[in-house]
């Protein structure tokens, strides 16, 4: 499958590459050039393969209150958070953003591979409540402007920082997956391409998936299918502070089943990557659930899964290297 | 030149020869992160393991086209590994090698070859 800007990420050079069932641009002028760029200016995504869900109806409000892990009973409208949905076992479903729109008026965005999952999920729990649930798969372009000069390139209607409302027909959101100020631009298909260009014409350096890795990374932030899984409590990963165990939810009492905690290191020399096995005093304590060259730090660093406490070695490529335990996020400590 | 299938150069198959990956090796390979060379008097077959480049995708084996005794690495690209990026054929040159081995004409290209085998 194809986004409505496929067309122009190949006349600007993208390497495409399939992701989530569509081919999205993995990097145009190459990952680090892009990763430095919203660091330090302003980068521009096209995340239009995630899926867009609407939920309405008087019992929109309790039924999302139950079926995520969020708070999201007497939120104000235009709040937006970012919350899980685990199945009955305790494991996680997906990791989403929840916007409301208005009383019983609510968005949900879910990860591009797990849509069909997520809606199908949505659907058979909503048939419990008072509540409308539409597929709004594809009828939106969603781009995700981001860095510290993003607000000069929005130029107007931006939002408090986790809320989002509508300009005209667009609906603009502060939010963002690259720890960096940034927005998420919700936008009719018709006027894609014309948002698009005008933001790249205002200096928004076009950037692809290589850089959305690298710069989530960076901030240690969870992508579903490697911190996050249907067989893993949300409450071994680095996402567990979404989980809100003041209230009630599906899958909550599953949930609480420990084994596991997820773990930040910086790697002495290499890369680590994703299904690393991490080492403890010469014991198999774990693995790596992603891992990657840090742009920012210039060093690998990776997010993993392990039993008990370090120090801890990583297995790369058949060689035991150091690896240092470090608190979340990896940057934003030091000069940026 | 010679070329091998899995996109090294060298520039001769006798004496003191250069390796390094080509043009089409670096793109696909996208940025270059970080550079693994071996130990200078370390010894290699053709066809083992030379070296290992890491871009933000993965890791990639960079293959001896010929055997023989590793001489000098390429200590810039600890420091810069994007030359191989910027110039993979020219000052992004990987090794330099005392060629022991003898020239196994069935993995070797000239360079017209290799890139007929591009395209194919």
């Amino acid at each position: 499958m194809r986004t409505i800007l496929y067309e122009r990420h190949v006349e600007l050079g993208a390497k495409m590459v399939p992701f989530g069932g569509f081919e999205m641009p993995l990097s145009y002028e190459g990952v680090v050039a892009e990763h430095h760029a919203v660091r330090k200016g302003c980068g521009l995504f096209d995340v239009s393969h995630m899926g867009l869900i609407e939920v309405k109806g008087q019992d929109a409000e309790p039924f999302l209150e139950f079926i995520t892990t969020g708070h999201i009973k007497g939120r104000k409208v235009g709040t937006a958070i970012y919350t899980l949905m685990c199945n009955e076992k305790g494991g996680s479903v997906d990791d989403l953003m929840v916007y409301k729109l208005g009383e019983g008026h609510f968005w949900l965005v879910v990860n591009a591979s797990n849509r069909n999952k997520d809606l199908k999920h949505i659907q058979f729990y909503a048939s419990q409540y008072s509540v409308e649930v539409r597929c709004l798969f594809d009828q939106w372009a969603i781009l995700a402007l981001q860095g510290p000069k993003s607000g000069e390139v929005l130029g107007y209607g931006a939002p408090k920082e986790h809320t989002g409302h509508f300009v005209g027909d667009l609906f603009i959101a502060a939010t963002g997956y690259t720890g960096e100020k940034g927005f998420e631009l919700y936008v009719p298909k018709e006027k894609a391409l014309e948002v698009f260009d005008m933001l790249v014409s205002r200096g928004a350096k076009p950037c692809g998936l290589g850089a959305r890795d690298t710069l989530r990374l960076e901030m240690g932030y969870a992508l579903y299918g490697h911190e996050l899984s249907e067989e893993r409590s949300p409450l071994m990963s680095v996402a567990a502070w979404a989980v809100k165990m003041d209230k009630d939810f599906l899958g909550k009492g599953a949930v609480k089943e420990l084994r596991e905690r997820p773990v930040a290191l910086v790697v002495e020399e290499g890369i680590a990557r994703e299904g690393d096995r991490l080492f403890q005093n010469n014991v198999d304590v774990g693995m790596v659930t992603s891992g990657n060259f840090s742009p920012t730090l210039k060093v690998g660093i990776a997010l993993g899964l392990v039993h008990g406490a370090g120090p801890f070695e990583v297995l790369i490529r058949g060689k035991r290297v150091k690896a240092r335990e470090v608190d979340l996020p990896f940057i934003g400590n030091e000069e940026r | 030149m010679y070329y091998t299938e899995s996109h090294e150069w060298i520039d001769a198959l006798e004496g003191m020869a250069t390796v390094g990956v080509t043009q089409f090796a670096q793109s696909e390979l996208g940025d270059i992160v970080y550079v693994e060379l071996p130990k200078v008097g370390a010894e290699v077959r053709g066809g083992e393991e030379l070296a290992v480049l890491e871009s933000t995708k993965a890791a990639a084996d960079v293959y001896a086209p010929i055997g023989g005794i590793v001489k000098e690495v390429n200590m810039r690209l600890k420091e810069d590994p994007g030359l191989i990026n910027r110039s993979p054929e020219g000052e992004g040159w990987i090794v330099k090698i005392m060629v022991t081995g003898a020239p196994d004409k069935e993995s070797l290209m000239s360079k017209k070859s290799y890139q007929e085998q591009l395209k194919g």
